[in-house]
């Protein structure tokens, strides 16, 4: 089924840039960072529909193979922007990584259920928890990487470039598992969310030794 | 031998060096180049999971693996382990002209040979870059500490010179088409064997002498530099390999970074 994503767009943005209006402070800057993580999906799927037609790629290899970079690297420019230009830093710059992330999931989620149907619940609830999970969880750790290595002065380009092929794999890995129905689409569904737990438990134990380090890297 | 089962070696050997990175960090150590050095065994771990799961999925298919994420994980590796290298290491005054020069050659010239094999234009320039910059890092760790002789020095570049060497005799004398035959030289064959030999030799000895400089108490600064030579040495040479060579030059970079990881912790807990 053809949809028009620019419309679909249109739609969902409207009420929220309304809204940028009425709100102030952390509000409005979640809102904003949300318009432009489904901004930043829109633009993933023409990039990625342009390199389809030159590469020749099917529709289906584009989605498991090429998409995953277009897309983690679209969410990772917005969020570099926030991080060099605005100097953002701890908590505000973690919000605005969660609402890009949710943001481009939900645009993403919105075009899916419109172009393949919603009549069964459990599916839409299973899709909705792992891409969301999935979008917001590599931008998240992308986020507090950076934060991290700033910290300890280890900010450059391989650091970053390390941020964003972490994302990217691990983005690439459910892409992969949900591109054959049976078991491994299964195991795509579960990933998300077990890896998700998995860093959340790694970053706790890790903080505390993070705190007790300096900027230079000693203790 | 299946590639899925060396893969399946790899993943468990990357485990057990994130894990144990984790532990270290956890039981107090604090080294940013533990933290460089256990980020980029995750992205090498995420790049390995990736292409066995690809592997089980299509293989039935007999799908070759386009380009995917999986080779930015490749790259990201190597950068990392360049930063791992280079992190916090004070400048000095020593000339790297000659060894940067002789470096920059030889992996223009394996960039040159990846693109007649494979005719991947972007991903192998963008390899090549890659590899310049770990091997420049390696290099400047190694001009630093002074620990390396000129013999030394001489014999490390004669390695991977001889190694493009057999390489390019065997580009050379690749087989052609003549009318309706297939024409193959006699010295292509004999060329191609004698350097997946050469290749495995020396990979070989790059492994057995770090696995001596680690096994040496107070060489930190050697034992260091040999095991990311190592896998330096390990991934150009699987990269020039095929076939079972290939698998085998891969389980020799995976024993590579067993070594990185012994010789890391030596140093990490020597400070």
């Amino acid at each position: 089924m053809t949809i028009y994503a620019e419309n679909i767009l249109l739609c969902i943005a409207i009420p929220l840039a309304v809204s940028l209006m009425f709100t102030r402070g952390e509000s409005r800057r979640f809102v904003a960072a949300f318009l432009i993580g489904m901004g930043m999906c829109l633009l993933a799927a023409y990039i990625s529909g342009f390199i389809s037609l030159v590469t020749g790629l099917s529709e289906k290899d584009t989605a498991v193979f090429l998409s995953p970079v277009i897309e983690e690297v679209m969410k990772l420019v917005p969020l570099m922007f926030f991080f060099l230009l605005w100097d953002m830093k701890g908590r505000g710059l973690t919000n605005v990584a969660v609402a890009i992330g949710a943001g481009f999931a939900t645009f993403e989620n919105c075009c899916y259920l419109l172009s393949v149907g919603a009549e069964s619940l459990f599916f839409v609830l299973i899709r909705g928890m792992a891409v969301g999970v999935m979008h917001v969880e590599s931008v998240l750790a992308l986020a507090v990487w950076f934060l991290i290595a700033k910290r300890l002065r280890a900010l450059s380009f391989s650091t970053v470039l390390g941020g964003v092929a972490l994302a990217t794999t691990f983005h690439a890995i459910y892409n992969l598992l949900v591109s054959k129905p049976g078991a491994s689409t299964v195991l795509g569904y579960i990933f998300p969310p077990v890896t998700a737990l998995a860093m959340f438990l790694l970053y706790r134990l890790l903080r505390p030794q993070f705190a007790r380090v300096n900027g230079d890297g000693s203790v | 031998m299946n590639i899925g089962v060396v893969l399946l070696f790899i993943i468990g050997v990357l485990l057990y060096v994130l894990g144990y990175s984790v532990w270290m960090l956890k039981k107090g150590v604090h080294s940013m180049r533990l933290v460089l050095f256990g980020f980029a065994m995750a992205c090498a771990l995420l790049s390995y999971t990736y292409w066995c799961i690809f592997d089980l999925m299509y293989a039935d298919e007999e799908k070759a693996l386009p380009f995917a994420a999986n080779e930015l994980g490749e790259w990201a590796l190597f950068l990392l382990l360049g930063a791992t290298l280079t992190f916090g290491l004070a400048k000095k005054r020593v000339s790297l002209f000659l060894e940067m020069e002789a470096m920059l050659v030889f992996v223009a010239v394996n960039v040159i040979l990846w693109i007649h094999w494979n005719g991947e234009w972007m991903q192998d320039i963008v390899t090549g870059l890659v590899m310049a910059y770990l091997l420049s890092a390696i290099i400047r760790r190694m001009k630093y500490s002074g620990k390396f002789t000129r013999k030394q020095w001489i014999l490390i570049a004669l390695s991977g010179y001889l190694a493009v060497a057999f390489q390019i005799v065997a580009v050379w004398t690749e087989p052609y088409i003549e009318g309706c035959f297939i024409v193959e030289p006699p010295l292509h064959d004999w060329a191609e064997k004698a350097g997946y030999v050469y290749l495995l030799v020396a990979s070989l000895v790059y492994l057995g002498v770090s696995l001596a400089e680690l096994l040496k108490k107070g060489v930190e600064e050697r034992s260091i530099c040999l095991s990311f030579m190592s896998i330096a040495f390990c991934t150009f040479s699987m990269y020039m390999s095929d076939g079972i060579w290939y698998i085998l030059e891969m389980i020799g970079s995976t024993l590579a970074i067993l070594l990185m990881f012994f010789s890391l912790r030596k140093e990490v807990v020597a400070s």
